[in-house]
């Protein structure tokens, strides 16, 4: 069997998750990049199910589409919750656990 | 009776323990009481140890074992033999009666509670101290001692130059209590045990590398002059007066200076293996008498002058010490106590009456205004200055010279023994006639001496007068009572016989008269404006201070100093630590800029990462 096809696929799969997730603002698009990645493991593990003769690759993919539904759940909860209470649907917009630069003075040694 | 020794040191130490925790809630006159009443408790348990048949052997109580490491083991355990004996009721009873005169002397003070705690506290320590069957656990009172006497020293507080004179006490008697830490630690390594019974017959058995046994003892013996302040320690007693008269009549004669006394009387079988260390503690006695004997004819304060006699006193039991006659040692130690603590009660009397006044030279005739005063001091002053037959001091002090003779180095001793007799009689006698003698000079006030401070000056004033009794001079065919019953202990030492002894004896007795006619005719010089008061060199104390200020207080400050600027403000503060803050402020603000909140920057540096550690694994290893 080959499998070039497949592992390319699911590393395209990944890299074009990653990219939404980097790249896109919306939080919607975020998560779905996320779950983008997830597909590309998930066929990645398959693919490599297959080639070791083990089910274990297939158990894992189906692990996988599990918890990621459970994850997305919480995660549009969140977003919903986000839009609600602080008004943004937008990444970069939820900022409020940055560190300062500088400390303040008075809390020097 | 043994089953109750714990009670003599433990009564004290329950007082302050209990004036410590619940003294804030009930007056200070409580507290007074409740000190003296722990003190009155020690001191009953005292006589009945005596009834008990504590003088005829010895009584032995293990409390409980303090720490066990191995095979080794200190115990707190108590054993009084006669030699402790003695110490414990010198302790105890002139203890309670400066607890008694306590009563109303310290009334109208501030910070009585506090008194109280220490004074308690240090008569615990000296009773642990002389009580102890072993050397860690007489090192604990030792040290007891050293905190409380600071503590009372300074007990003014709020006058910073009486500060200072507890600081002074604390450190220069540590310089003692370090020599004597590093003696226990010798004595340790070398017989495995601090027991003094293992300890002692194992020194007598004579094994041992004299070498070794010298510096011991020798560094016993800066412990012993450390406290007891013999020269070179001497310097902090003179000053130990800025505390009250009866913190000065406390550290003088129940406690303190006759530690060092007491020390070297109880580890004689260690000092007599090395005669040569033993010879030091005789030069070092009779040094320090004379040189005491003389400051104190300069002095004008009234307890300087009286803390310069304490010196020289323990010089003559030092001596005594040294050329081996202990128990004479011991007898003097109990006179001394007697008489000491009556003179520096009485002497707080007398600055009262003088409205706060120390200066003698402003003082006479107060023997019109205060009777009875004047007679228990002329009793201290007579037993100080050792006027043969009538005063105690006459009999514990004049075998103490005449042994003195017989020693190696013996024409010395005791030629430097019989000067200083010369000149107790003289600063005895000059004390009491600028104070007591002539017509009524200075400024006094109305000062009605209590019943519990008339009955301790009297008790000790017959005691100071009649104590001599049990040791009556050797070849007068009268009983002897002291020597006898100590000689067991520490054995009887060698005191001149035939004509050449009554001649010592008769030089003896000449001595202290000689004195006393000198204390007249200095007190009339006094009176014009002269006098020995006029002498720098001994009001100064020989300038020992002043030679101590320059050669080691100034340059120990001149380091101390350099030390500050150069090594903790620029080495430590600014390059050490200032590197230090510099690094790990710089290293927080770098971290800090990665937590901004960015969450696509903190996926970038997730993705880095993860990038680098596969591509670790992947190519590197």
């Amino acid at each position: 069997m080959v499998y070039e096809p497949t592992l390319m696929t699911g590393a395209l799969l990944f890299l074009i998750g990653l990219a939404m997730v980097l790249l896109r603002r919306e939080l919607l698009f975020v998560l779905m990049g996320i779950e983008v990645m997830f597909n590309g493991a998930g066929l990645t593990a398959a693919a490599a199910g297959q080639y070791w003769q083990d089910s274990v690759g297939q158990i894992l993919v189906l692990f996988l589409m599990t918890i990621t539904g459970a994850e997305l759940a919480v995660a549009l909860v969140l977003v919903y919750l986000a839009f609600r209470r602080l008004k943004v649907t937008e990444l970069s917009e939820i900022r409020s656990l940055r560190d300062e630069p500088t400390l303040p003075e008075e809390s020097r040694p | 009776m043994s089953h109750w020794l714990w009670l003599i040191p433990g009564s004290p130490l329950a007082g302050a323990a209990l004036i410590a925790l619940l003294g804030g809630r009930v007056r200070p006159a409580v507290c007074a009481r409740v000190a003296t009443l722990a003190m009155l408790v020690c001191a009953v348990a005292v006589a009945a140890l005596w009834a008990g048949g504590g003088a005829a052997g010895t009584a032995h109580q293990t409390l409980y074992t303090w720490m066990a490491v191995g095979d080794w083991q200190a115990s707190i355990g108590l054993r009084v033999d006669r030699v402790s004996l003695v110490m414990v009721s010198v302790a105890g009873w002139v203890g309670f009666l400066i607890h008694l005169f306590s009563l109303s002397f310290m009334a109208e003070d501030y910070g009585e509670r506090r008194y109280y705690v220490y004074l308690n506290l240090f008569v615990a320590g000296m009773l642990v101290f002389v009580m102890a069957d072993n050397l860690l656990l007489m090192y604990l009172g030792w040290e007891l001692m050293g905190l409380c006497s600071y503590a009372l020293i300074s007990h003014w507080y709020r006058d910073a130059d009486k500060a200072r004179c507890g600081r002074k006490a604390f450190v220069v008697t540590r310089i003692g209590d370090a020599a004597l830490a590093l003696g226990i630690f010798l004595l340790y390594t070398h017989f495995g045990t601090l027991g003094f019974e293992p300890l002692l017959s194992a020194v007598s058995a004579g094994h041992t590398d004299t070498g070794l046994l010298g510096w011991i003892g020798l560094l016993i013996l800066i412990g012993a002059a450390g406290k007891s302040a013999q020269l070179p320690l001497s310097v902090w007693l003179p000053d130990a007066m800025a505390g009250p008269s009866t913190v000065s009549a406390l550290i003088h004669a129940a406690t303190m200076v006759t530690a060092g006394v007491y020390l070297i009387a109880r580890l004689h079988p260690l000092f007599e293996a090395v005669p040569q260390v033993l010879e030091w503690v005789a030069i070092v006695g009779a040094v320090t008498l004379v040189y005491a004997g003389m400051a104190a004819l300069g002095q004008h304060d009234i307890k300087r002058l009286i803390a310069y006699s304490t010196i020289s006193q323990i010089g003559y039991m030092f001596l005594g010490l040294g050329v081996g006659a202990y128990g004479l040692a011991l007898f003097h130690l109990a006179t001394h106590a007697c008489f000491k603590a009556l003179l520096f009660m009485g002497a707080g009397v007398v600055i009262n009456a003088y409205r706060g006044d120390h200066d003698i030279r402003n003082m006479g005739g107060l023997a019109q205004r205060q009777p009875y005063l004047r007679l228990v001091f002329l009793a201290g002053s007579l037993a100080l200055a050792a006027v043969p037959f009538i005063s105690a001091g006459f009999y514990s002090k004049d075998p103490i010279i005449e042994a003195a003779a017989l020693a190696p180095l013996g024409g010395l001793l005791w030629s430097l023994a019989i000067l200083g007799a010369v000149l107790t009689g003289a600063y005895a006698f000059r004390l009491y006639l600028m104070v007591f003698a002539g017509p009524e000079r200075g400024e006094t006030v109305e000062y009605r001496m209590s019943w519990s401070m008339g009955l301790p000056l009297g008790l000790l004033a017959v005691a100071s007068l009649t104590l001599g009794f049990v040791e009556l001079p050797h070849g007068w065919h009268l009983p002897q009572v002291w020597g006898p019953w100590l000689a067991p202990e520490v054995g009887a030492p060698e005191l001149p016989h035939g004509g050449s002894g009554l001649l010592l004896q008769l030089a003896g007795m000449i001595a202290p008269l000689a004195g006393i006619w000198l204390a007249f005719a200095i007190v009339r010089r006094e009176r014009a404006g002269g006098g020995t008061s006029s002498v720098r060199l001994l009001e100064e104390g020989w300038y020992l201070d002043r030679l101590y200020d320059l050669a080691i207080v100034r340059p120990y400050f001149v380091l101390a100093r350099g030390l500050r600027i150069l090594v903790e403000g620029w080495a430590l503060n600014s390059v050490a630590l200032g590197s230090v803050a510099w690094l790990s402020r710089g290293g927080s603000r770098f971290l800090s800029m990665t937590q901004n909140g960015n969450t696509a920057r903190y996926a970038s540096l997730m993705v880095l990462g993860a990038v680098l550690m596969v591509g670790y694994f992947l190519w590197v290893r």
